[in-house]
């Protein structure tokens, strides 16, 4: 046992690949996940995030690099022995037994003393709210009851780890949305380790500690939800966080070091040190809320025609024609209309200077700190 | 005339009733969603309208014409299917151009036709391969072509956007409603995501449990929903409901929510406060509560923060005071990041009162 | 660890080995017989190879009077029968089975269809026609002798065809009801959307869609029809014969034991049998889950 050094870290993934048919699906993927922790694999689909996911659980083996759970190599140890729980995204409960059958049925499964079961199932149907409904056969549920049941069933085994695979992707969004603050209170409670799949960043972004974004087989970033909304280090995790996505606006760079500038439609000339990003055509990343739009010209302002306006109720997204290109600009309801003129502008802070050729995006912040 | 009109149509499957006295009419070049949770009976109303599902009662008129009896073939409508269902043995190009070959329309015609439409959904280089090799965003386009290729009088969509990436699907939404611009068509656009339905509609049906909630524009739906079930369907994170009571606030007409009190000088107006009942509820949307780390005029009432969601561009706080619970919304830049104690305000809405026995907002 | 696994492996080598020794023997003891002399057939202790192989059994086969001449050859033994020429039983074989398969198939998709499109039936329909595949053959056999007689279908071609088609029908029905039931009933109302009515879009657009597994459902009827014994010994009388027929006619009433010339016109009949078989094992595997699998 190697207590001391691996008495936070719940699971390490060391170099994992996952090569099927000469295709990379995971590649040389390195991850860590302390105790307590909720993370998720967010990612298009095909990105590798299952592929991982069922590495871990023991379904598929790793072409190369190991996986350790709690400082012990467990890479060749059979799924069953693995103390994982796992919920899919078809979770199948029992329909004709009841609920408390339901949650005994693990428990019975792993052998564990009459009274005990009896116990730990009275307690985690108090902790998941599940008291009232214990009587009630599986068939009876509805869709948010049956998820909450297929949840508790794998709790209360106490597995070590606990993988969740789109288990939210079959209900409705706003099932979904009290399932995401229902899932994450439980998960504090019980302190349980929890790694995520998912492929909708608001489910990831809402319940995470930490988010992984994958693509290609590849980990691109793992921060908190704040840092890959606000610091994403390359293009790709730009454009997948954040609805509307991200705009991004062709810009030139001249000048290099300390007197590079930036030039956009509005932006003439600022100063913008990058470093890394050479002279010539790049993009600048900028979120649809950050860019500020008035009926009137202001200062630094430039004219824009609506193409398109989105309702979504509490807020309008305008499209709006920015030089050759299209930019979304959230508004407050009836600010504009179709074929409306307004005058918009953005501050150049708010805004992630992409690097054209490497899709890498350096930080003002880092740019302080590095100077 | 209406371009389709519906009238007090039943569907039933075994036992289940399906739909209940759906009645509706869609104009001309209309762009008309029906929106609801699964099984709210969407999908069959659809099958019903195009032929492929039977109705106990009722009719279907498509511009003017009664054509509840009529074969699938013999409407002139378009349906794009939820699971796309494009011909697996058929390449691109034979999908997109099966409504016209059937329809006899001349070969030559039928090739530009098709390399217009591969050009305009961006699928020209896909046309002479088969659809498993298609990626999703792929197959949804070519399965567009193949529904629009001929004019039909309705255009019907079926859930196109489920199962794709949320990336495809911001885009593909932006597209449908440039092709229905550039087109003309009217649109029945089926989906049980409000935020689809909210972007893009003329109009609104909210269905559920088989029922129309409500028709209505986005606007309409969700200022004034007719019903509990409407107000939180409709907008995300959902209204909020709050019990409340009629008092009186130094005189004025109010509401006491969880101890607080707040004044609604407009309380007196709905249906001349006799038929009020003791208890009503409040809803109160997200974006209309404002909360502050300490108190000021605007946010006079204490709370306690029971749990803070950051979502990039926003953040959504559940507020906890009495027994009730409110949930926020609001910008990233608000101070307010964690579990704390804070304070709200918000200006309750006459027309967000519900009568808590029949879930019906008072008008 | 390491051990185990290697203990393991040999453990299910040689199960496999067990099951492919019990599945393969008797067919390699038919072939092996095809080829043995006369007085090699019934040997204790027996051959297994034999060192005079021998044309001579397949020359009885297709050449009855060669037959003939070698019962004659056999002391005592001129009573029994050597009917018509094993040509005259692939004649019959073939016409019958084809037939049967094409009448069964035929149905079988149109009855498949209206159940998965129509639910023709209600839910336990498909269940019903399988039971009926499960009495035993036997119990229905001497009503339908009875039967045939009276409609004058006894040992007429028609008749049995009419038999055959009959009884394989449920595994008709059956089996394409799967293939069927894989094609999503969206895509026929794709077509029928686009301007085709029902029959049109089932012609055009699932038809295409299950043709390989009409095919293999075909083919393994084909084999039932191919192989079957017993509706082809009670509802004949030597006018209409089949393989099978043939090979129980190289049994004599008497002392005949041609063992070997039944051997040889086993293995001959076998060999379409396993020709299709292997042609259509992977669609088999399939046809017979019996809808197990819900996808």
């Amino acid at each position: 046992m190697k207590g001391a050094d691996t008495g936070d870290v719940k699971l390490e993934l060391r170099s994992l690949r996952k090569v099927f048919d000469g295709v990379e699906a995971v590649k040389e993927s390195n991850l860590i996940l302390k105790r307590g922790e909720f993370l998720s694999l967010l990612g298009p689909s095909g990105c590798g995030k299952s592929t991982t996911l069922a590495m871990i659980a023991g379904f598929l083996e790793p072409t190369s690099g190991e996986i350790l759970i709690d400082g012990k190599p467990v890479t060749h140890v059979p799924v069953q022995k693995r103390r994982i729980g796992l919920v899919f995204q078809d979770y199948a409960i029992f329909t004709k037994m009841s609920v408390r059958k339901n949650l005994l049925f693990g428990l019975e499964a792993q052998k564990v003393p009459r009274a005990e079961r009896e116990k730990t199932v009275d307690e985690f149907a108090e902790k998941l709210d599940l008291k009232g409904l214990m009587k009630a056969r599986g068939g009876e549920l509805n869709m948010s009851e049956m998820q909450r049941v297929a949840l508790a069933r794998v709790l209360v085994t106490k597995p070590e780890l606990l993988l969740l695979d789109e288990p939210m992707s079959n209900l409705d969004a706003a099932l979904r949305a009290s399932l995401r603050g229902e899932l994450k209170r439980i998960q504090k409670d019980l302190g349980q380790t929890v790694l995520y799949v998912t492929h909708d960043q608001i489910e990831a972004m809402s319940m995470s500690d930490r988010i992984a974004v994958m693509n290609f087989g590849e980990n691109l970033q793992i921060a908190s939800p704040d840092d890959i909304y606000h610091r994403p280090k390359n293009r790709f995790v730009a454009e997948f966080i954040g609805d509307p996505p991200i705009n991004m606006i062709s810009c030139t760079v001249t000048g290099s070091g300390r007197s590079q500038r930036v030039s956009t439609e509005v932006h003439k000339d600022i100063p913008f040190e990058t470093k890394v990003v050479s002279p010539g055509d790049h993009v600048l990343g900028i979120r649809a809320h950050h860019i500020v739009a008035a009926h009137e010209a202001f200062h630094g302002s430039i004219a824009a025609v609506v193409k398109l306006v989105e309702n979504f109720g509490s807020e309008h997204v305008l499209h709006v024609t920015y030089g050759q290109d299209l930019l979304t600009v959230m508004v407050q309801p009836g600010f504009a209309r179709e074929g409306d003129e307004v005058h918009v502008s953005f501050d150049l802070k708010d805004a992630h200077l992409v690097d054209r050729n490497s899709g890498a995006i350096y930080h003002p912040d880092e740019r302080e700190a590095a100077a | 005339m209406s371009q389709l009109s519906v009238k007090s149509l039943n569907v039933s499957y075994d036992d289940l009733r399906a739909l209940v006295d759906a009645e509706f009419d869609v104009e001309e070049g209309e762009f008309f969603c029906i929106v609801g949770p699964t099984n709210a009976g969407k999908s069959t109303l659809l099958k019903t309208i195009a032929g492929l599902a039977h109705p106990d009662s009722g009719t279907v008129n498509l511009k003017g014409r009664d054509v509840t009896r009529s074969q699938p073939k013999d409407r002139n409508v378009s349906l794009l299917f939820q699971n796309i269902a494009l011909f697996p043995n058929l390449t691109g190009f034979q999908n997109i151009a099966f409504p016209l070959r059937t329809a006899g329309v001349a070969e030559s015609e039928v090739t530009s036709r098709v390399k217009e439409l591969g050009d305009m959904l961006k699928v020209g280089h896909v046309l002479d391969r088969l659809p498993k090799t298609f990626s999703g965003g792929e197959q949804q386009r070519v399965a567009i072509g193949r529904a629009i290729a001929k004019q039909a009088d309705l255009l019907m969509l079926d859930e196109p956007l489920t199962n794709l990436d949320a990336r495809i699907r911001t885009t593909l939404r932006i597209e449908f409603k440039e092709i229905h611009r550039l087109l003309g068509q009217t649109v029945i656009y089926v989906t049980h995501d409000q935020v689809e339905a909210m972007s893009m509609s003329d109009r609104i049906a909210v269905l559920h449990e088989g029922r129309l909630q409500q028709i209505g524009t986005p606007d309409e739906i969700y200022n004034r929903p007719a019903n509990r079930f409407v107000a939180e369907f409709i907008g995300q994170p959902p209204m909020s409901f709050l019990n409340a009571e009629i008092s009186q606030v130094n005189g004025t007409m109010g509401i006491e929510i969880g101890g607080v009190r707040i004044p609604m000088p407009g309380i007196g107006q709905i249906q001349g406060n006799a038929t009020l009942p003791d208890k009503l509820a409040l809803g109160v949307r997200p974006e209309a509560v404002r909360v502050t780390p300490t108190q000021s005029p605007e946010t006079p009432h204490q709370a306690e923060i029971i749990w803070v969601e950051h979502l990039g561009s926003m953040s959504v706080l559940d507020l906890r005071f009495g027994h009730e619970t409110l949930r926020a919304k609001v910008s990233p830049n608000n101070p307010i990041s964690t579990e704390q104690t804070a304070w709200f305000g918000f200006e309750p809405r006459s027309d967000h009162l519900l009568n808590p026995e029949t879930n019906m907002f008072f008008r | 660890m390491r051990e185990q696994k290697t203990w393991q492996t040999v453990l299910k080598r040689t199960a496999v080995i067990v099951a492919a020794v019990f599945a393969f023997f008797p067919i390699y003891w038919l072939i092996s017989t095809s080829f043995k002399p006369f007085d090699e057939w019934a040997n204790w202790p027996p051959i297994w190879l034999t060192d005079n192989p021998t044309l001579q059994n397949y020359r009885i086969v297709f050449f009855p009077d060669l037959a003939r001449e070698f019962a004659a050859q056999q002391e005592g033994s001129l009573d029994y029968k050597v009917s018509g020429s094993a040509w005259n039983a692939f004649k019959g074989s073939a016409i019958v089975s084809v037939a049967a398969t094409i009448i069964s198939v035929a149905f079988g998709t149109l009855a498949a269809y209206s159940i998965v499109r129509f639910k023709t039936g209600g839910k336990n329909y498909p269940f019903q026609f399988l039971t009926v595949r499960m009495v035993p053959p036997i119990a229905v056999v001497v009503p339908m002798v009875v039967l045939f007689s009276i409609l004058k279908l006894s040992d007429t071609y028609f008749g049995l065809i009419l038999a055959y088609s009959a009884f394989t029908l449920p595994f008709s029905i059956w089996m394409i009801r799967s293939f069927i039931d894989d094609v999503p009933a969206e895509l026929e109302g794709a077509a029928m959307i686009h301007g085709m009515g029902q029959f049109r879009a089932f012609l055009t657009v699932t038809l295409p869609l299950v043709k390989g597994g009409i095919l293999s459902t075909a083919l393994f009827i084909f084999i039932l029809n191919w192989s079957e014994f017993l509706f082809a010994l009670v509802l004949t009388a030597g006018n209409v014969v089949t393989v099978t027929l043939q090979v129980a006619n190289y049994v004599s009433a008497s002392s005949g034991k041609l063992y070997g010339v039944q051997a040889a016109m086993g293995t001959i009949s076998t060999i379409p049998v396993i020709v299709f078989g292997y042609m259509i094992q992977r669609h088999i595997v399939r046809g017979l889950t019996f809808g197990a699998i819900k996808r």
